[in-house]
């Protein structure tokens, strides 16, 4: 059941209490936001699905601002579709393109078993999804997703902008225990 | 130019990753002045080689006004999308002509070939403007495309710089195109 929607929040340790959290901001606290709840979440499992930047390129950016990577496994949506080289490592793993939501959703499971403790599942920019997919595909996805995280003791925080996003936004915000819209 | 300005384009290159990707958004009434003083800032970094994709200006001319502008050329490789659909195209070391810039395929396709040939460490692709895209293309197709395109820059260890005029945006293009870069200059007002 959905907490309620506030327009103010800084306080990103505050999130560690909820199992599900949807945040909506403009691109650019956005993008600070996210930084800020792995900064949070250091000490605790993570598993990333950035979709707007490559493994390599968020790697190299998490570590010039400080993030430490380990507890980290990441998925990657970008780096093949664009023609890039990837090989296997062991904390990410590389989806074809973003319209394989099988593959993605086998990727998570995954990665939510790898863990047997408390973790947590952070989605970033999830509305890309939008751009391949139809937005009841991508509405299912999320429960999918959320299926999983229910059977895997994982907790979820979805970060998307508002822009053009507002029907599959409003069809999502019941899937959630806290929603944080801070829009300028 | 306003010194805000001139501020804004000198800070836009400091405190970047190793490889960045910028957006710069500028009003159409000064678009041609801001845009050679960020090509100049940015051409002006040591090993710097560019490939410059232009959507609206013919090779021919675009490297006028560059030369005009006292910027380096001889840093600069070229992807023409538009003067083989005006029948202008005369053969040229520095440049491919695409067909038009409805053809995305052939744009990341060109970049992929320039890119390789580069022996520059320091590569650089610039999209000028980026709005173009919008009038030979379906908004579907060039989020895709803007996807892929961003995502090839990060795969080929390019930086990018990217532009666009503020009237050609619409909200969801302008929110994408922010989302894909690591920091959006506006030099709109």
């Amino acid at each position: 059941m959905q907490d309620g929607i506030v327009t103010t929040y800084n306080k990103m340790i505050e999130l560690k209490n909820y199992g599900s959290v949807l945040i909506v901001k403009d691109t650019k606290s956005l993008r600070v936001t996210v930084n800020d709840i792995l900064k949070t979440l250091q000490d605790k499992p993570v598993i990333y699905l950035n979709l707007t930047n490559t493994y390599n390129s968020l790697v190299s950016n998490l570590k010039k601002d400080g993030l430490k990577i380990n507890n980290i496994l990441f998925i990657d949506c970008i780096t093949r579709l664009a023609g890039g080289n990837v090989s296997d490592q062991e904390n990410v793993l590389f989806i074809k393109e973003p319209n394989d939501l099988t593959s993605l959703g086998i990727a998570i499971s995954q990665f939510l078993k790898a863990y047997l403790m408390r973790k947590w599942l952070v989605l970033y920019a999830f509305s890309i999804l939008k751009i391949y997919n139809k937005e009841d595909i991508v509405l299912r996805f999320i429960q999918s997703i959320f299926e999983s995280a229910s059977a895997s003791n994982a907790k979820i925080v979805i970060l998307s902008t508002k822009v053009k996003n507002e029907s599959l936004i409003k069809k999502m915000t019941h899937f959630f225990e806290k929603v944080v819209m801070e829009i300028e | 130019m306003k010194t805000e300005d001139i501020e804004k384009i000198t800070t836009a290159f400091k405190d970047l990753p190793e490889h960045w990707l910028l957006l710069f958004v500028i009003n159409a009434e000064d678009y041609l002045e801001k845009n050679m003083a960020v090509l100049n800032e940015v051409l002006n970094q040591e090993d710097t080689v560019g490939v410059y994709v232009t959507l609206n200006r013919p090779y021919s001319l675009l490297t006028k006004i560059l030369e005009k502008n006292n910027i380096n050329t001889d840093k600069l490789f070229f992807i023409d999308c538009i003067t083989k659909t005006l029948g202008l195209e005369k053969d040229n070391k520095k440049c491919l002509f695409l067909e038009n810039p409805q053809n995305l395929t052939n744009i990341t396709i060109a970049i992929d070939e320039i890119s390789s040939v580069i022996p520059s460490k320091n590569k650089l692709l610039l999209v000028d403007p980026m709005g173009t895209l919008l009038i030979y293309n379906r908004a579907e197709t060039v989020s895709k495309f803007l996807h892929i395109l961003t995502g090839k820059i990060r795969v080929l260890n390019l930086n990018g710089v990217l532009f666009a005029t503020e009237k050609e945006l619409d909200l969801e293009f302008a929110n994408q195109l922010e989302q894909f870069v690591d920091k959006t200059v506006d030099l709109s007002k």
